[in-house]
């Protein structure tokens, strides 16, 4: 009986996997982070996230020329190097930093609904909805996630064009000066920080060269794709907030694509921008949630701590609730956006880097040999 | 072959199935009560808010609204003609709408309020923390329009809301119009004004608004008594404007053209219809604090600065006619804008310096000449360098204003001047804010004559 938790039974076409990741990255969008960003970089911020993006693609591109080259996904190459106690560890870390992940994407969503609209509800009932969806998505496993990514994923580039062009005349270019912003150590040293945005990435590793019905691309053409149209779209946003919002509010703000999706409006009494934003990005976090919560448990499932993941879905679910019962002021949510920050560093850059170290260290030679055999079947793996 | 695709090995486990029951029921518990049905004769939403200080306790505010209460008549179509004034001392607005939602037993809606009304005395004090809660509560309409009144913001809305010619739900819209149409007043959202009052360099200003109470009868008796002096007397109630406050009447009558007419007709008759409202002119804050005005003409020169003057009809006086020999004579200009003003500020010196370019079209609508000097090209080049020298010192005066006076760089010149730093602390160092009042600045108006009928010749 085919199994929907056995990797050899995800399907995607190019086109899904570029929509879903670029979904996942686009959460960034509605998060603390292009806040952060024009708080380092001030006036000099699309500068900014031209060099963080430029400097994450020429990484990544190496990360994922290496991984797949040699191996099948991430999980082959952490099992080529590490002893079996320490992939469970590393297995058990990915996935509460992925639940942790997905935890901070629904609440920054909530945090923003909550501060605008729900003014008098709890996080906890706002987030029950989403924790029931959640549940039901994640029982579906991988393929649907996908299907429906598809889907939905244009609405965020509808939304962000949609938003430029509305603000069109409201475009003030001397915003944009002095051109250095904040001096270039912080634009381009400092501002590295930043990078931690970039988290779906590591995810991008676990997901092997496989394509549905014999459209088989190279894994790292994809990757170009998702960079490309997500750098696009995050230095229009960017853009777009720094042409219509002087900077120096732009930094005591934290709702940012709310103020300024309230702030560009035709006029008073027509359209209005929010509720749009509101629906389209529940979506999209939603989405974006529930498949991190699946990677982080098929992760533990491809390093053999459990053997059937979808088992586990409503246990992760459970701790999901009970994280969003903690009544957590935003004080201390700064402090864990700031330590989720540096972990994220961790585990996007730091974490894939020394694990190829070493496993170029350990297989020296293998990869040559890989190469070289033809005649064995590709990406063939007993899943223990 | 789609069912197989997420078919579970497993056999189901009891204790989830008693988990998804119980998170099934919980949802059902919390949708309890969700309904949501709205009685139109309940709803009551708040079309104007004023601010005014309070005459008990010199730290409360006097808050007043002006509440729509729609009403369903008979045929299933939904009134809005009923208005209902309420003001509350209070010790912030919110707890002015708390309290008057108290006896006026419905609940009220600030999602749709068309323009905060903020009294002189208030402003003069700062605005800052009523202006910071409002455009940050999405409760209230963050587009809505900031107007100061000079006197009580009260009687401003009680009068606006007696004149029965004016709808209540159409009035500020109509301010827009008037930017476009007289260049009388910069109309200012709460978003973009709080926008400006936080920024460091900028300085936020806000039209003006006041009522003219029996203006006509006054300009009646003065006119009576000095023949001269009938354009000063529109401006009874203003502190400034020396040279400039025969053409701010002219302009600002054009904005409030649906009360203007009225009244003229019937001013012996009908008392309360002489009582007259305006809006024209703008407000200078500093440092959250209104520090002075600009009358409704110096507004147009603000306007051509900042954005695209559209149309903009004014009397100039001429100081002395050759022609005529008549000690004052004027002629009325239609002046447009025909692209953005051109600015550059240079840093290079200890002083700016800001260099001007404004692309004029001016059509003369009429002269006090009599009907053959249109014929005489001495004539009309005269008009039209009598007509760029006013100009020119209607500027030089505007500029003295605001950096003698006022010391404001209203026009966002440092904008501009950001654009000579590498970096913000270079830009910090120079200090453009500080130097702003020694900026020498040069305006070179660039003026294209368009004739108007027969008028002039070519």
């Amino acid at each position: 009986m085919r199994k929907n938790s056995d990797y050899k039974n995800i399907s995607y076409v190019n086109y899904e996997i570029i929509s879903m990741f670029f979904t996942l990255l686009a959460c960034v969008f509605i998060s603390y982070s292009p806040i952060r960003i024009i708080e380092r970089c001030g006036s000099a911020s699309i500068i900014g996230i031209l060099f963080i993006s430029l400097v994450t693609y020429i990484i990544y591109y190496i990360i994922i020329k290496c991984i797949f080259k040699n191996e099948y996904d991430m999980f082959s190459v952490i099992k080529k190097t590490y002893p079996p106690i320490i992939q469970k560890i590393i297995s058990v870390c990915i996935y509460l930093f992925l639940l942790l992940y997905s935890y901070l994407l629904i609440s920054n969503l909530l945090y923003n609904l909550r501060a605008s609209i729900y003014s008098k509800s709890t996080l906890f009932s706002i987030s029950i909805f989403f924790l029931v969806a959640l549940y039901l998505l994640n029982k579906k496993g991988f393929n649907v996630i996908f299907r429906i990514v598809g889907y939905v994923s244009i609405i965020i580039v509808i939304y962000i064009v949609f938003l430029f062009i509305m603000s069109v005349t409201k475009i003030d270019l001397n915003n944009f000066f002095p051109i250095l912003g904040n001096g270039p150590k912080d634009v381009f040293l400092n501002n590295l920080s930043n990078s931690a945005l970039f988290v779906p990435l590591f995810l991008f590793t676990f997901f092997g060269g496989k394509v549905a019905k014999g459209k088989k691309r190279a894994n790292y053409k994809n990757f170009n794709l998702i960079m490309l149209i997500f750098t696009i779209l995050y230095t229009l946003l960017i853009f777009t907030f720094i042409a219509t919002v002087p900077i120096e509010i732009i930094s005591s703000r934290y709702t940012l694509l709310l103020d300024l999706s309230s702030l560009i409006s035709l006029n008073p009494q027509s359209f209005k921008l929010v509720p749009i934003m509101i629906y389209v990005f529940s979506l999209i976090i939603f989405i974006s949630s529930s498949f991190c919560i699946l990677c982080g448990l098929y992760n533990i499932q491809r390093l053999n701590v459990v053997k059937d993941y979808s088992k586990y879905v409503l246990p992760s679910v459970i701790i999901m609730t009970i994280l969003f019962l903690i009544p957590i002021p935003l004080s201390i949510y700064n402090i864990i956006l700031d330590v989720f920050y540096i972990l994220s560093i961790g585990f996007t850059f730091g974490f894939p880097i020394l694990t190829l170290i070493i496993y170029f260290i350990k297989n020296k030679g293998r990869s040559k040999k890989f190469m070289q055999d033809k005649n064995t079947p590709k990406f063939i793996e007993e899943v223990d | 072959m789609s069912k197989n695709n997420y078919v579970l090995e497993n056999k189901k486990n009891p204790f989830f199935t008693i988990l998804k029951i119980i998170v099934v029921i919980i949802v059902f518990i919390i949708m309890i009560g969700l309904e949501n049905s709205v009685n139109v004769n309940n709803l009551c939403f708040a079309n104007i808010i004023g601010l005014d200080k309070s005459e008990n306790i010199p730290s409360n505010l006097l808050v007043t609204f002006q509440f729509i209460t729609p009403k369903l008549e008979s045929s299933n179509s939904v009134s809005t003609d009923e208005t209902l004034i309420t003001s509350i001392d209070a010790n912030s607005l919110d707890m002015a709408a708390h309290t008057t939602q108290d006896y006026i037993s419905s609940n009220i809606d600030f999602s749709n309020a068309d323009a905060l009304i903020i009294s002189e005395d208030l402003a003069k004090d700062g605005v800052q923390r009523y202006i910071s809660n409002i455009s940050s509560n999405l409760r209230y309409n963050t587009n809505m329009y900031i107007i100061i009144c000079e006197g009580k913001a009260q009687d401003f809305i009680e009068t606006l809301d007696k004149n029965k010619d004016i709808s209540p739900l159409t009035y500020f819209n109509i301010l827009e119009n008037s930017e476009e149409y007289t260049g009388s007043t910069k109309v200012v959202n709460i978003t973009e004004f709080s926008d400006l009052l936080f920024t460091t360099y900028a300085y936020a200003s806000t039209p003006i608004c006041k009522i003219n109470t029996n203006e006509d009868s006054k300009k009646e008796d003065k006119e009576d008594k000095k023949e001269s002096s009938s354009q000063s007397s529109n401006k009874s109630n203003s502190e400034s404007s020396s040279n400039n406050s025969s053409d701010s009447s002219t302009s600002s009558e054009k904005s409030e053209t649906i009360d203007n007419t009225n009244s003229k007709n019937t001013n012996t008759i009908n008392q309360k219809s002489n009582i007259n409202i305006e809006v024209g002119g703008t407000a200078l804050f500093k440092d959250e604090k209104l520090i002075g005005s600009l009358t409704s003409d110096e507004t147009a020169f603000h306007i051509m600065l900042t954005s695209r003057l559209k149309s903009y009809t004014t009397t100039l006086d001429f100081e002395k006619d050759d022609a005529n020999n008549n000690q004052n004579s004027s002629a009325n200009v239609s002046i447009t804008q025909t692209a953005k003003a051109s600015i550059k500020v240079d840093t290079k010196g200890s002083k700016p310096r800001i260099d001007i370019k404004v692309p004029l079209n001016i059509i003369v609508l009429d002269t006090p000449a009599g009907e053959y000097d249109y014929l005489d090209s001495n004539y009309i080049n005269n008009v039209k360098n009598n007509i760029k020298e006013i100009l020119d010192k209607k500027m030089e005066a505007y500029f003295y204003k605001l950096q003698k006076e006022y010391n404001v760089d209203l026009d966002e010149f440092y904008k501009y001047s950001r654009k000579n730093f590498l970096t913000v602390n270079e830009y910090n160092e120079y200090n453009f804010k500080e130097k702003f009042k020694d900026a020498k600045i040069n305006v070179k108006f660039d003026i294209n004559f368009n004739d108007s009928g027969l008028n002039i010749e070519k």
